[in-house]
């Protein structure tokens, strides 16, 4: 009887553990979707509206993709990224994307920083410059 | 009479960056002494960080809407809205009792206060013509005294963020910071030069919008408590 009963304390345990996994995997899997989700609102819609903005010459459609698109599409993207972070803090991929999302603006505002910096040296070495 | 000249350095986007670090600063000390996880606080800051920023260009995007004028710039209701919308998701998805939303508005006056301290010296949001004590002469704008309404906005709003700030206990202090902010901008925005001619400007009829909602919060607490009890 006792060893019975031992038999199914495993059997339970070892159901227990495989319903674990498979929960885990399946939260992972849904944290690695919104991720991309996340990927594509922050990364992937602004390089594209930017690429637009290259190739085709302003007009009304590009000036309402780049002042309210843009900044839209990397709010939500950073909101569904930050709401991934608290609600899985142990997927691995969101932590990726935000560790490049923080590179990638820091790299940025240095890049700004220098242009912005070079522009007034350049204007202030301009003598009787008109306006 | 003060008398300001052009400055070769961009102190606008310096002292606004200032202004943008120091009500972080004061969003991540209220929330550490209020035992939220420090993960988190740094998650809701960055958040902050982009919603400000963007708002403020958002914001002055609408307002401005021009198809043929291709410029961006901040909007400081603009910021402010953005901070409040954070503050609101974050609580959604950290639930913490309002402490989110609580140390967002607590921090607005003390960012707006500082941020006018941009406009004064780089000589933008000017006020009316005025002759008095403390007029201020832009030698490169009007080059005429003018009412310094930059630097009475900023001194009005680090008085209300001293005031608030010492009465966080208060149940009702996130809708009173709100009304007493919307209440001294909508009366300060009068002395503006861009105003002088206008009846109720923009940011006035954001003002009212923001007192009206500081009056729904009062009377929803108050009838929660009603109810509750």
């Amino acid at each position: 009887m006792m060893e019975k009963n031992e038999e199914d304390i495993e059997k339970k345990e070892e159901k227990n553990t495989i319903n674990n996994n498979q929960e885990n995997e399946s939260e992972n899997m849904r944290a690695d979707k919104l991720t991309n989700i996340a990927n594509t609102l922050v990364f992937t819609i602004p390089i594209f509206i930017w690429f637009i903005n290259l190739i085709c010459p302003i007009n009304e459609l590009i000036v309402i993709l780049i002042k309210y698109i843009t900044p839209l599409s990397i709010l939500s993207g950073l909101t569904l990224l930050v709401y991934i972070r608290i609600k899985y803090p142990y997927n691995v991929k969101s932590k990726k994307l935000l560790k490049t999302c923080i590179i990638t603006a820091i790299v940025i505002t240095a890049l700004y920083c220098i242009l912005l910096a070079t522009c007034i040296k350049m204007l202030s070495n301009c003598e009787g410059m008109p306006g | 009479m003060i008398i300001i000249n052009k400055i070769n350095f961009p102190i606008y986007g310096t002292i606004i960056i200032v202004s943008i670090i120091m009500g972080l600063l004061f969003n991540y000390l209220f929330l550490k002494k209020n035992n939220i996880k420090e993960k988190n606080i740094l998650l809701y800051l960055f958040l902050l960080f982009i919603y400000s920023f963007l708002g403020g260009i958002l914001f002055n995007s609408i307002i401005n809407f021009s198809f043929e004028n291709y410029t961006i710039g901040l909007s400081s209701y603009g910021g402010a809205i953005g901070i409040c919308i954070c503050s609101i998701i974050f609580e959604k998805i950290d639930n913490s009792n309002g402490i989110y939303i609580k140390s967002a508005i607590l921090s607005l006056p003390l960012i707006y206060a500082i941020a006018k301290l941009a406009c004064f010296f780089s000589g933008c949001c000017f006020g009316v013509p005025y002759k008095g004590l403390f007029s201020v002469v832009y030698t490169e704008g009007l080059n005429i005294p003018l009412f310094p309404v930059q630097l009475i906005e900023t001194i009005a709003f680090l008085c209300l963020f001293f005031i608030c700030y010492y009465n966080n206990k208060n149940e009702n202090i996130i809708s009173i910071t709100i009304l007493l902010s919307a209440i001294f901008k909508f009366i300060l925005d009068y002395f503006r030069y861009s105003n002088i001619n206008v009846f109720l400007s923009i940011n006035q009829i954001v003002s009212i919008f923001f007192i009206m909602i500081s009056i729904y919060l009062f009377f929803k607490k108050r009838y929660n408590r009603n109810v509750c009890n």
